[in-house]
């Protein structure tokens, strides 16, 4: 299986963006427009899906969701927090 | 000092009467009047220099940020005519857009870089000129007037206009595929600030929530109230749209006090912008308008923040403002929450559906359903360079006055309050932007290997309503047809809105029985199908 890295960033440009963006890890998703607002609920559902973790939407801020790099970070946090296997 | 005449002098007179208050938040940082007065005013100098003169179209192609607020500023001073251009569509509808209007300079920005370059490429570009945008190594011939050179100029004073003259076109979707241009004067936006000050108590020690692009109507009240009044912008950038927690978050350290957007992004805050947490007791007043609120939910909303008050605005976008309610408590039940009464010199009535054709006549009884005719000096202008749809959509009484038909059916309370019910046509709101569903229908047809297309509003599970499509490919064509190509090609005809999320085949087409073909019931299955696809 393909590192979760690779999924995010694929499953965000070709699902969630359908393919018309050339994402970087720290591309600012949401300043650029890549993302819209049913995008950001989509990639959610994605990390709930595919990482095991909840995510609270108290955590669903700029902090967390600007770039994929942000993302993996929060999603590594709540995986040790949550008592998850990463992958 | 009596009021303004044209837009143009809102920002040099709120210098005058409170330079040093704050005009726009923004990051954190602030921008005073004098700030905003001064840096409009060079912006305006280098429309100046770049020829730009009265009555000339200027593109305005920016993010949300304070340079969104002072471009519109900076183009009316001109006496020019500002054309919003959607940071989020496609370049190929934006040049569409650039070219019916006659835009030849666009103000932009860093953060447009790209999408604005492409307004200036291919064989007979519209755009020659983009202000606001450094040169550099992709700009190639183009003419740019980039930051540090506007920054070097003198600020010019606002030129004197007739305050009947065009000052901004809101480009909305067509029903033919075609957007149409609703063109505002300085005297019907002049008449819109009337309007609010007359509907709301507006302060000067408001905040004022500046959410919406410039291209949607919804924007007008932070970009020409707001300075009347001499109260605060607070911008909201697009990602914290997105995000409801920092949503919230935003709203409480700004002490945000007068809320304004469409529905849909409240019901956001309500489900995820943890607002058990935060303080919002700074927020006075709630405004929401552009399409209908679930009484249910915002009830729930309001039980959360008691001391505010809450106002249901209606008005589309071509006269701006029409109607308002201010709510004295909850809603209890299912009826919808009415759209009110007019304010100002604003009056509404009723055109029994029927007797359209035949003109003004008597209004239907009580409770009984008729179109929503409205007269009121926030009129626009009329539709740029089509007077085909003036024509079918203003209406002269015998007493020389014009009345606009909404295409909006209502209904009279008891009481007299307005109850919007929905449309004489298809058509749709979907987060408060007008979309045609003939439009979309329209531009499918014409993309390669489609023989039918029906559009249809679904709501899936998050409850945030998009756009799906349903095709017959046409004989020959590939099956199932290349999606991808036609979202491309929805794209470059469409508002970013409007381009549908997916494109489902269509087996059978049902027909009416005069042998039509019945979109509204392929069009509640296309809704249910995507639904259940959604799962």
């Amino acid at each position: 299986m393909r590192d979760i890295s690779t999924r995010l960033l694929a499953f965000v440009q070709d699902d969630v963006c359908n393919g018309s963006v050339d994402l970087a890890l720290d591309t600012d998703l949401l300043l650029t427009g890549a993302v819209d607002s049913l995008g950001v609920i989509r990639i959610t559902q994605w990390l709930e899906d595919e990482t095991g973790i909840m995510v609270d939407p108290g955590d669903v801020t700029l902090e967390n969701f600007q770039t994929i790099e942000r993302m993996l970070t929060y999603v590594g946090k709540q995986q040790a927090e949550q008592g998850l296997a990463a992958d | 000092m009596g009021n303004a005449r044209t837009l143009g002098e809102l920002l040099p007179r709120a210098a005058e009467r409170q330079g040093g208050a704050p005009a726009v938040r923004h990051g954190g940082a602030t921008l005073s009047w004098a700030d905003a007065a001064e840096q409009a005013a060079r912006l305006s100098a280098a429309l100046d220099a770049s020829g730009v003169g009265p009555g000339d179209r200027v593109g305005v192609h920016v993010r949300k940020s304070p340079e969104a607020f002072l471009a519109m500023h900076a183009v009316v001073q001109r006496g020019a005519i500002a054309v919003p251009l959607d940071p989020t569509a496609a370049p190929a509808y934006l040049t569409g857009v650039a070219e019916r209007t006659g835009c030849s300079v666009v103000i932009t920005h860093g953060p447009c870089r790209r999408s604005a370059l492409a307004l200036c490429t291919g064989d007979d570009p519209p755009v020659h000129t983009l202000v606001g945008l450094a040169p550099g190594a992709d700009t190639g011939t183009v003419r740019c007037v980039g930051p540090d050179e506007i920054a070097g100029l003198d600020p010019v004073a606002p030129v004197d206009v007739d305050p009947y003259q065009p000052a901004y076109i809101i480009t909305t979707s067509g029903s033919t595929g075609v957007p149409k241009g609703i063109t505002h004067t300085h005297a019907s936006a002049l008449a819109y600030v009337d309007f609010k000050r007359a509907a709301y108590d507006l302060r000067p020690d408001d905040r004022i929530s500046d959410i919406a692009p410039n291209h949607f109507d919804i924007s007008t009240l932070a970009l020409w109230v707001t300075p009347a009044v001499g109260a605060t912008n607070v911008v909201v950038p697009e990602p914290h749209q997105m995000l409801p927690a920092s949503l919230s978050q935003l709203a409480a350290d700004e002490g945000i006090s007068v809320w304004y957007s469409v529905p849909y992004l409240l019901t956001q805050l309500l489900d995820r912008g943890q607002l058990d947490s935060r303080d919002l007791s700074a927020l006075r007043w709630v405004l929401f308008g552009g399409e209908m609120f679930p009484p249910q939910v915002l009830a729930a909303l309001m039980a959360h923040w008691p001391s505010a008050r809450f106002s249901n605005v209606y008005g589309p976008a071509e006269v701006n403002a029409c109607t308002v309610h201010h709510l004295d408590g909850p809603p209890r039940g299912e009826e919808p929450i009415p759209v009110g009464g007019p304010v100002d010199t604003t009056e509404v009535r009723l055109m029994d559906v029927d007797r359209n054709a035949a003109g003004p006549g008597a209004e239907p009884a009580t409770g009984q359903p008729g179109e929503i005719w409205v007269c009121a000096r926030t009129m626009m202008a009329g539709y740029w360079e089509r007077p085909d749809l003036d024509e079918r959509s203003i209406v002269t009484d015998p007493d020389g006055r014009h009345w606009y038909r909404t295409g909006d059916l209502g209904y009279r309370r008891p009481g007299g309050e307005l109850v919007f019910t929905g449309r004489v046509d298809h058509q749709v709101k979907v987060r408060g932007h007008r979309i045609e569903l003939e439009a979309i229908e329209a531009v499918l047809e014409d993309a390669p290997g489609v023989a039918n297309a029906v559009a249809a509003v679904a709501r899936p599970g998050d409850g945030a309503d998009v756009i799906v499509a349903g095709l017959v490919v046409s004989a020959g064509a590939p099956t199932p047809p290349d999606t991808e190509a036609l979202r491309r090609h929805a794209a470059d005809h469409l508002p970013a809105y409007a381009v549908p999320v997916a494109f489902l085949p269509l087996t059978a087409l049902p027909t009416t029985g005069s042998g039509k073909l019945d979109r509204r019931t392929i069009r509640a299955e296309l809704a249910a199908r995507y639904r259940s696809e959604e799962k």
